[in-house]
């Protein structure tokens, strides 16, 4: 059984118990029982608490044990202090896993009772995400333990990017960033202080979980760096893993006393696991979520030669730049390729990269273009600079774009820019599976990870 | 923290197959001069003492000695300044001055990865350019290699405007010896081989710094 299997039961329960649940409007186990109960797709939701009867008009059982049946779930918000015999107990009822959401155990000092934790759930056989975490949301089956409301939280639309967050407020912030900015997730989990299943476990999850096609992981520090590197080694040559590592800025105190020692502080070092394992940096969270729709949404280019299409010449000049700033390089078109162009193009144009589609250009010359160079050896990436700020453009052109996705092997992503107007078309080009930025250098970064993933794939071939 | 005697650092290197350059340790001026003019000038000359950790900036290495009176001359006063300044003073370093370029190859036991190592453009200016970078050991041949050509300086190495490249067999062999050392010696917190002079026939290790873990450290 590999890790996939086993931890499937926790993210498609068919049964789940909180384990705390509350009657009290506004505290913890109050939200996380309502939210749970309207949000898992299929599957029972059962309230754990002695003192309560009934909670939402449930019947609440005393203990976990009285709960009938097989429990695939516990979702755990007691006070500390009554964790671990909580986990005894769901041990001992054989509950497959449980999501501790409880705060107050290393992260206060508390290290003790994060043994004493660790331990039961390891004699009871049960799995653990947390403690002092937010849980998991998992949009194939519903699943959602986050305790935030759900009136302040967007959840992100079902897409193909597993997200592992060791900050709990750092991963509602990118949950919510990602249902803003129409990006889909398959699993987001924010596992907290790691007692037994930390990054390591959970990226390899998902990367062995169809559903998911990138994985994106915040990262604060790792308990064991030579396992890290085992880990990312393992999953990196299969699905893009795309690391954002906090906590970069060297640590004054640790005294040196030769250069190597000055030169090779926490952060030079992380920077050199990464790239020696094929992990993606990203330097903000924004970057870490672009990276993750470029990857979700487009195969790997062949090489790093870059067509831009543009009907605006100064994007097609701002685009070029960051082209060559960030390594990658413009394709110089064929004689024949030109040719082609050539006959598209108003008299007043002329064929070069970028190629400047003019001011008046509507759906039909890009389309045009786009299936010219749909075939064209020498174009590995194409860069489509679509503004909708001019007459003849429409939503038509975005029919063209899903045309050249569908027929090429070649990536294609979207730049545009503006307000309102653009923000229907950037939902209708992400909606089918085409990456949108808003400026040439969010959209080049996002390649340049791209090729920097597939030359990595080349390399350890 | 302990930085290693010179000498057991020395044979430590060599023992790996890192070539080190040839250099003799002595106590007073004759044994000086008898033995630079064995090694041949021109010469180095360097103060040998655990409280030196940067040589260059306290003035206790002099390069490029011609002849038997330089030398001499800056013995002397090399010296002086020790007494003056109180240090232990273990003895004095000659060694044969080298041409080619300066490389830094180090070593580092980090706290959660364990042996890292470090490649880049060596010498006095590490600290300036800080072109460097780093791979988690252990690494082979192949991966020297590539690590090599990460440092922006690699085109000096390779040779430019028709120069010759240095032996980078060499330096990635010296690589991945250091890589070697710093796994099986765990007692090894920090090391800098700094200059590592490089030149189309060989790597030397020109100047050593081994800094080891004390009891308990």
């Amino acid at each position: 059984m590999n890790l996939y299997e086993e931890l499937t039961p926790m993210f498609k329960p068919k049964k789940v118990a909180v384990i705390g649940a509350s009657r009290k409007k506004g505290k913890i186990g109050n939200s996380i029982y309502i939210t749970l109960k309207d949000s898992l797709k299929k599957g029972e939701v059962h309230p754990v608490n002695p003192k309560a009867r009934k909670i939402n008009g449930d019947k609440a059982y005393n203990s976990i044990k009285e709960v009938p049946g097989q429990v695939d779930l516990a979702v755990v918000v007691v006070p500390a202090k009554f964790v671990p015999k909580v986990i005894e107990e769901c041990g001992e009822k054989g509950v497959k896993g449980a999501v501790v959401v409880t705060s107050g155990f290393s992260e206060v000092g508390n290290k003790e009772l994060e043994e004493e934790l660790a331990q039961k759930a390891k004699e009871g056989g049960v799995r653990i995400i947390g403690p002092n975490c937010l849980g998991i949301l998992s949009n194939p089956s519903g699943l959602n333990t986050m305790f935030l409301p759900r009136e302040k939280l967007g959840i992100p639309k079902e897409g193909k990017v597993g997200i592992v967050s060791q900050s709990g407020a750092v991963g509602s912030v990118i949950v919510d960033w990602a249902a803003a900015e129409n990006y889909g997730i398959s699993e987001f989990i924010s596992y907290g202080n790691g007692v037994d299943l930390d990054e390591r476990e959970l990226i390899t999850f998902l990367v062995q979980d169809p559903n998911t096609d990138a994985v994106c992981l915040y990262l604060e520090g790792t308990s064991n760096g030579r396992e890290l590197i085992e880990s990312l080694r393992e999953v990196t040559p299969k699905k893009p893993v795309i690391v954002l590592k906090a906590g970069k800025t060297k640590q004054g105190s640790q005294a040196v006393a030769s250069h190597t020692g000055s030169l090779a502080g926490s952060a030079e070092v992380y920077d050199a696991v990464f790239k020696q394992t094929g992990a993606l940096q990203a330097r903000t969270l924004l970057d870490l979520l672009d990276y993750a729709e470029i990857f979700e949404k487009q195969p790997l280019p062949k090489g790093k030669k870059v067509a831009i299409i543009t009907n605006g010449g100064g994007f097609g000049v701002l685009s070029t730049d960051e082209v060559i700033r960030q390594g990658l390089e413009m394709t110089e078109f064929k004689q024949e390729t030109k040719k082609k162009l050539e006959k598209i193009l108003p008299s007043y144009g002329t064929v070069n990269n970028p190629l400047d589609l003019l001011g008046d250009a509507g759906p039909k010359r890009f389309s045009k273009a786009l299936e010219i160079i749909k075939n064209v050896d020498e174009v590995d990436i194409v860069l489509c600079i679509a503004l909708f700020q001019t007459e003849p453009m429409n939503e038509k052109v975005v029919e063209s774009v899903f045309k050249f996705d569908k027929e090429s092997i070649k990536p294609i992503t979207i730049c545009t820019a503006g307000g309102e107007p653009v923000k229907k078309m950037k939902k209708k080009f992400e909606d089918g599976g085409i990456p949108v930025f808003n400026t040439p250098q969010r959209a080049v970064d996002a390649l340049r990870a791209m090729i920097e993933y597939s030359d990595y794939r080349e390399k350890i071939k | 923290m302990e930085k290693m005697r010179y000498s057991q650092a020395k044979d430590l290197l060599r023992s790996y197959g890192i070539n080190v350059v040839k250099s003799a340790e002595v106590n007073n001026e004759e044994e000086l001069i008898e033995r630079a003019c064995e090694i041949g000038f021109p010469v180095v000359l360097e103060l040998d003492s655990p409280q030196v950790i940067h040589k260059t900036d306290e003035e206790y290495i002099k390069l490029g000695l011609e002849s038997k009176e330089e030398l001499k001359k800056a013995f002397n006063e090399m010296k002086a300044k020790a007494e003056m300044e109180e240090l232990d003073v273990k003895g004095y370093i000659v060694q044969k001055m080298i041409k080619g370029k300066e490389v830094i190859i180090g070593g580092k036991r980090d706290q959660q990865f364990g042996p890292v190592i470090l490649f880049g453009l060596g010498g006095i200016f590490v600290q300036v350019y800080k072109d460097t970078t780093l791979i988690v050991a252990p690494i082979d041949e192949k991966e020297a290699r590539e690590m090599m050509k990460e440092i922006k300086s690699y085109s000096i190495l390779e040779g430019v405007r028709g120069e010759e490249s240095v032996n980078l067999d060499a330096l990635a062999k010296t690589i991945v010896a250091v890589s070697k050392l710093m796994m099986e010696h765990t007692e090894i917190k920090e090391m800098d081989l700094n200059p590592v002079m490089v030149n189309e026939d060989d790597a030397q290790a020109v100047d050593l710094r081994v800094i080891t873990n004390m009891e308990g450290d």
